[in-house]
């Protein structure tokens, strides 16, 4: 997986001697050529210098056998961070290693590990966020264990593992290699089996550190305070050893999921070729409706450049779809001779593991030019080294962007990065700030593991695995009370100062980690009898794009949803030749219940705090194209969505609403155009995915509620749904509010309150910077209606309602 | 809102996401904040009497009960034992012999039960019952039973915990008796009872027993009658074999519920019929060894399967012995049978009894057979052109392909 540090003859020499004239200097050529020919759409540079490795000797105690396995692969020292990370860790210091992609974390916790197991039998557990990195560890593992002949046994023990096997896992494997949700629902219910392995546990490494966060880290941190009292249990004490991609608080985030204080190494000892990355806006092809040239064909182009210039290249692209389409574009240019073997190869989750080995293994050796693959190649899955990376649209947060660049320049050669914006507003708004992007330290990842649901199933499941005691502690929260909920629930009988479970039943098995990320929605396309997956669907807007008689556009090909099976997140379509499109009515109104905390923000004011949320699709409408006249309805029957959950709002002064705008409508319309914007930023501050956040406009008393109507004007409607005149409202007094989309809320609210300027500052420089006349779907949200047609410009009025709202002192 | 409150609601909020399309949502309007905090505990403690007390109907227990509550003490009386330790019950009874226990006494258990275990061992029949079927550290086994042979009578001992602070107790009885035993007798303890147990004293930290030897009647019985009845529970097997109809039976999988009751309310007379329950399956497993032993003897007789039968008998006695048993029986075989019998003669260079076997499944096409002779007469009788025969019927792949290439070879040889 990683490049141990080798000290070979030509690395050793200086730096500038390392690239010959012909070798390496294509990336520099292909830069100078697409800024010639490209400047327009070149939005920002970087270049980082090249930097050189950092050694420091292999440990004096390290076991002979070990630096004899680590010579026979060519490793005659560490690197600097390799080195500090073994002085901390044999030290007995939880450490989160924060390096980039390919400098050698692999080794950081290997050492270690394998040194106690020879030493004392000790027994470590690594745990990676997915299958596929678990057996690249182990395939890592082996080789230095044949390499040195030293003896060390380690098995993955995932759901894979045939039930014949497991007993060996159990009791003779030096380093059992699992996820998570295994160690969740098939280790610690079980750990009496796993007494011995228990018992002798040493080190727990926890790889891709950063991808816990959100629901799942606050459910993993859970996970990890059973792991801990589990290993109290068993009079063991393990030493957390981490890695992580670059964030802004690695060891916040790693403190919080071991739960306690742990150190992080965060210079990276390993060298770095020069790397080069440019931001790139694709073209605008309407300008009346802000419509740019899609990220797809930009990449598409800069690959053919790369490839002709013989740079091997990785195009990351954001959907399974994506790939598919990107794939074939390329195939077409570069593989259209069969006799030949292919240059181009897709990478993606869905692919059978052995193809992806084959994949991976025809990258490392520079069988493939060219691969198109989603995420799935983001964490630390060995493909060598490659010239280009290209980034179709923005991933979503800077860690996972300068993640996926990693993937180009391992070696000491210079890379290119280009970041391809798509015309979202999040893309947007990075690509014409290229400052936040290139200046800014990465976010920060956030757990909350007290998130009360969350605690509650976690305090079932420990509560199976050993009886609580009276005194015991597990997470912020009263344990004694929650312990107290459960026993009137039955789950519980408290004998005396103890707690032992009662119930005929399995909780782990009913709690899942993901439970926020895991119901995708398949959309299965049964035209002419077969069934065919064309896509997938976020739960979150499942409700609103896939109920039945909804059109659903695939590659701007119409389907028509014929069946919603909800329960198990399929969605039947067919192809259609309809001539409208179908935009569900979204119903959300939103009761403040308390509030935390007040500020002035502007003329107006920002507070957090509990609100009641309740949402309803009750029907759609037919809109046709072109015309965009209304020209039908039909129904939906899904229950509402109810929520409590934690939120920020901004409300502006009735006063100043009064003297910045003509009318109520107009005000409505820049509140809606406004939310949109801030919605999108407030992503970017909270390091979310915008479905993690929900947005609504209304009075804040569930009184009434704004949305966009189908002639893209701001409408005012009651509970039932009935529409009624802002301007025969008594007191009229819109809030945008910003909610965490869990129940109870996972931690949003709160940064987002600290960052309330900021996503007012950003959501009107998103909008100020965009090139669109009156308002797109990059700054306020797709419009339909002309300005002539309202009398005023949405973009504008939603400017107006920012400029209310900031505050001038903070900015 | 307290803790409580909020709990309350947050939990009803997660439980009700994803929603169902198609149910109404005619009431879920009623915002669940102030109003109706007890109509959300009413809905969760239905939810918990799906999940814990399945399909009983009965009412759940409740606290206010406790104090008509039988202490240990009273329990133990009831039950005709005595306390062992403050939280453990000791029934320890030695049962006659004119006992009946459906069609049989339990003089029964008297009689052979080889090839399943000789006389002279001590065997000890055990099961257990406990506080969920789920399994994992959460599984409690919270009455063991264990019957032994002693003078030539049963005696069975019953240990039950009245408290989960009863275990350690429970558990140091058990192992003690477990030590006098050097042969143990279960329906399906090698999977559940005998780990269970295992893990519970590593709960307990208590040191783990030497392993015995161990007779799981599931997997016989799997063999023999897996093909011809519904399913193959403790229950099914003592009706077919034994002749034994329970009455008013609790059965096992609502043993963790009377468990429940008992630890919440006191009501003990659903524990008294798990003891009863606990002591039927015992004494079942005491007579199965003899009616088991029988069935080997003579499987047709029992609707047994002949090959299931052989099958036991050859991991309990050898090959040989399951070579008789099919020989016996070699009108009632299956195909499969068949073939393995003639395999077995094979081995014993008795092809004037196995070909006649091969021949005649041979002509309906069975590959094995077909197989078997083209071997035959290639190296037996080194007939070129029968071997041919049979190759040549063989389903088309590389070994037959082989063989049919290395036989013309031979042919041509010859004719040469």
């Amino acid at each position: 997986m990683t490049e141990p540090a080798r000290v070979l003859p030509e690395l050793t020499e200086p730096e500038s001697h390392v690239e010959g004239p012909g070798e390496g200097a294509g990336a520099r050529r292909l830069v100078e050529r697409i800024k010639e020919r490209y400047a327009k759409r070149i939005t920002g540079e970087l270049v980082l210098p090249a930097r050189p490795a950092q050694y420091a000797d292999l440990p004096a105690d390290l076991d002979p056998a070990i630096a004899g396995a680590l010579r026979a692969r060519g490793v005659e020292q560490l690197y600097s961070h390799q080195r500090a990370a073994w002085d901390q860790i044999r030290g007995g210091q939880h450490t989160v290693v924060v390096t980039p992609t390919a400098s050698g974390k692999t080794l950081c916790y290997n050492l270690p590990v394998l040194q106690a197991a020879r030493e004392n039998k000790a027994k470590a557990l690594y745990l990676f966020p997915t299958k596929a990195l678990s057996q690249d560890q182990v395939a890592e593992l082996m080789e230095l264990n044949e390499a040195g002949d030293l003896g060390v046994r380690a098995y993955t023990f995932d759901g894979d593992t045939p039930g014949d096997a497991r007993k060996a896992v159990r009791t003779r494997g030096d380093i059992v290699v699992t996820n998570p949700d295994m160690l969740h629902q098939g280790v610690l219910p079980h750990h009496t089996k796993w007494a011995q392995f228990f018992e002798s546990l040493q080190y727990v490494v926890i790889d891709e550190t950063h991808t816990y966060r959100g629901v799942f880290g606050s459910h993993v941190a859970n996970v990890m305070r059973r792991l801990r009292r589990i290993c109290r249990f068993y009079g063991a004490d393990p030493v957390f050893i981490m890695s992580s991609a670059t964030i802004a608080n690695p060891e916040e985030l790693a403190s919080g999921l071991v739960g306690e204080p742990v150190t992080a190494i965060t210079e990276s000892g390993a060298p770095a070729g020069e790397r080069h990355l440019l931001l790139w806006n694709p073209p605008v092809v309407n300008a009346d409706l802000g419509i740019r040239a899609s990220a797809r064909s930009q990449v598409t182009r800069i690959a053919r450049m790369a490839l002709r210039g013989k740079l091997t290249t990785i195009i990351f692209a954001r959907s399974r779809l994506m790939v598919e389409v990107i794939t074939r574009y390329m195939k077409d240019v570069f593989d259209n001779d069969p006799r030949k073997a292919s240059r181009v190869a897709a990478y993606r989750g869905g692919y059978l593991p052995n193809e992806r080995r084959q994949t991976e293994k025809a990258l490392r050796s520079g069988n493939v030019d060219c691969v198109i693959a989603t995420s799935a190649l983001e964490l630390g899955v060995d493909i060598g080294s490659l010239d280009v990376c290209l980034l179709t649209g923005y991933p979503g947060t800077i860690a996972s962007t300068w993640q996926r660049l990693g993937r180009a320049g391992r070696r000491n050669r210079p890379s290119l990065g280009v970041l391809v914006a798509s015309s979202d507003p999040l893309d947007q708004y990075i690509i014409r700030n290229p400052e936040f992007f290139l200046g800014q330290s990465p976010e920060q990842a956030r757990i909350a593991p007290d998130q009360l649901l969350i605690l509650l199933d976690h305090v079932r499941c420990a509560a199976f695995e050993l009886p609580f005691r009276k005194g015991e502690t597990f997470g912020g929260e009263d344990l004694e009370s929650l312990l107290a909920y459960l026993e009137e629930q039955g789950v519980l009988h408290r004998e005396s100062d103890t707690w032992h479970w009662t119930e005929d039943s399995y909780p782990a098995q009913s709690v899942s980690l993901r439970s926020v990320a895991e119901g995708n929605f398949v959309v299965v396309d049964t035209t002419e009898g077969q069934q065919q997956i064309i896509a997938e669907v976020d739960f979150s807007s499942a409700a609103e794009t896939l109920y039945e008689g909804a059109i659903y556009l695939v590659q701007a090909v119409p389907y028509q949803v014929e069946r919603l099976d909800w329960t198990g997140r399929k969605a039947f379509v067919t192809r259609t030749r309809a001539d409208y499109y179908t935009d569900a009515i979204d119903y959300t109104r939103l009761k403040i219940l308390d509030d935390f905390e007040r500020s002035p923000a502007g003329q107006g004011e920002a507070a957090r705090g509990e609100v009641h949320i309740v949402r309803r699709i009750p029907g759609y409408k037919k809109i046709r194209y072109y015309t965009h006249e209304n020209i039908g309805y039909g129904n939906i029957h899904l229950p509402d969505q109810e929520m409590h959950t934690t939120a920020v709002w901004w409300q502006m002064a009735p006063e100043a609403l009064e003297q910045r705008f003509a009318s109520r409508h107009e005000a409505l319309d820049g509140f809606l155009g406004a939310a949109y914007a801030m919605h999108h930023v407030a992503a970017l501050v909270v390091m979310s995915e915008p479905q993690d956040l929900g947005r609504a406009v209304g009075d804040g008393d569930a009184r009434w509620f704004a949305t966009v109507g189908s002639n893209g004007r701001g409408q005012l409607r009651t509970l039932d749904g009935g529409e009624c005149d802002p301007e025969q409202e008594g007191r009229f007094r819109p809030a945008v509010f910003l909610y965490d989309h869990y129940p109870g809320g996972v931690g949003l609210s709160a940064p987002l309150f600290d960052n309330r300027d900021r996503v007012i500052g950003d959501a009107l420089s998103l909008i100020r910077q965009c090139d669109c006349a009156h308002g797109c779907p990059g700054c306020i949200g797709p419009i339909l209606a002309s300005d002539e047609v309202r009398g005023f410009s949405p973009k504008q009025a939603a400017i107006t309602v920012l400029e209310g709202l900031e505050s001038h002192g903070a900015a | 809102m307290g803790l409580h409150d909020r709990l309350n609601t947050l939990r009803r909020q997660a439980g009700s996401e994803p929603p169902a399309p198609g149910r109404t949502s005619a009431d879920s309007h009623s915002a669940g904040t102030a109003q109706g905090t007890g109509n959300v505990l009413d809905e969760i403690r239905a939810r918990l009497d799906r999940m814990g007390v399945a399909g009983t109907g009965r009412t759940r227990p409740r606290r206010a009960a406790v104090e008509s509550s039988i202490p240990p003490e009273e329990l133990a009386k009831r039950l005709d034992g005595e306390l062992l330790a403050p939280q453990v019950i000791l029934l320890d009874r030695v049962m006659p012999d004119r006992h009946a226990h459906g069609g049989h006494t339990l003089a029964r258990a008297r009689e052979p039960a080889m090839p399943f275990w000789h006389a002279d061992r001590r065997v000890g029949f055990i099961d257990t019952e406990t506080t969920g079927l789920a399994g994992g550290a959460g599984t409690v086994a919270f009455l063991v039973g264990l019957a032994t042979i002693q003078d030539g009578r049963i005696r069975l001992r019953q240990w039950l915990m009245t408290a989960f602070a009863g275990e350690g107790a429970l558990l140091e009885a058990v192992d003690g008796a477990l030590n006098e035993c050097d042969h143990l007798v279960s329906y399906n303890g090698k999977t559940f009872d005998l780990p269970l147990l295992r893990d519970r004293r590593r709960m307990q930290r208590r040191p783990d027993v030497p392993e015995t030897a161990h007779t799981d009647f599931l997997h016989p019985v799997r063999s023999l009658f897996g093909h011809a009845w519904p399913d193959c529970r403790l229950r099914t097997v003592e009706e077919r074999l034994l002749g034994l109809d329970r009455q008013d039976d609790l059965p096992g999988s609502e043993a963790p519920w009377a468990w429940k009751a008992y630890l919440a309310s006191g009501r003990s007379e659903e524990l008294e019929r798990v003891v009863r329950h606990n002591t039927d399956d015992i004494l079942s497993l005491a007579l199965l060894g003899p009616a088991l032993a029988s069935v080997l003897v003579q499987p047709a007789a029992y609707g047994a399967s002949v090959e299931g039968a052989a099958r036991v008998q050859e991991r309990l006695q050898g090959a040989d012995t399951a070579r008789r048993l099919l020989e016996s029986h070699q009108d009632r075989l299956s195909p499969a049978g068949r073939l393995w019998l003639a395999r077995e003669w094979r081995r014993e260079g008795r092809y004037d009894q196995a070909v006649p076997v091969w021949e005649a499944l041979g002509e309906q096409g069975v590959q094995e057979a077909l197989e078997a002779l083209a071997k035959y007469h290639e190296h037996q009788r080194r007939d070129w052109k029968r071997a041919l025969q049979y190759a040549g019927q063989l389903a088309s792949g590389p070994r037959a392909t082989a063989r049919i290439a290395r036989l013309h070879a031979r042919l041509e040889a010859t004719a040469r």
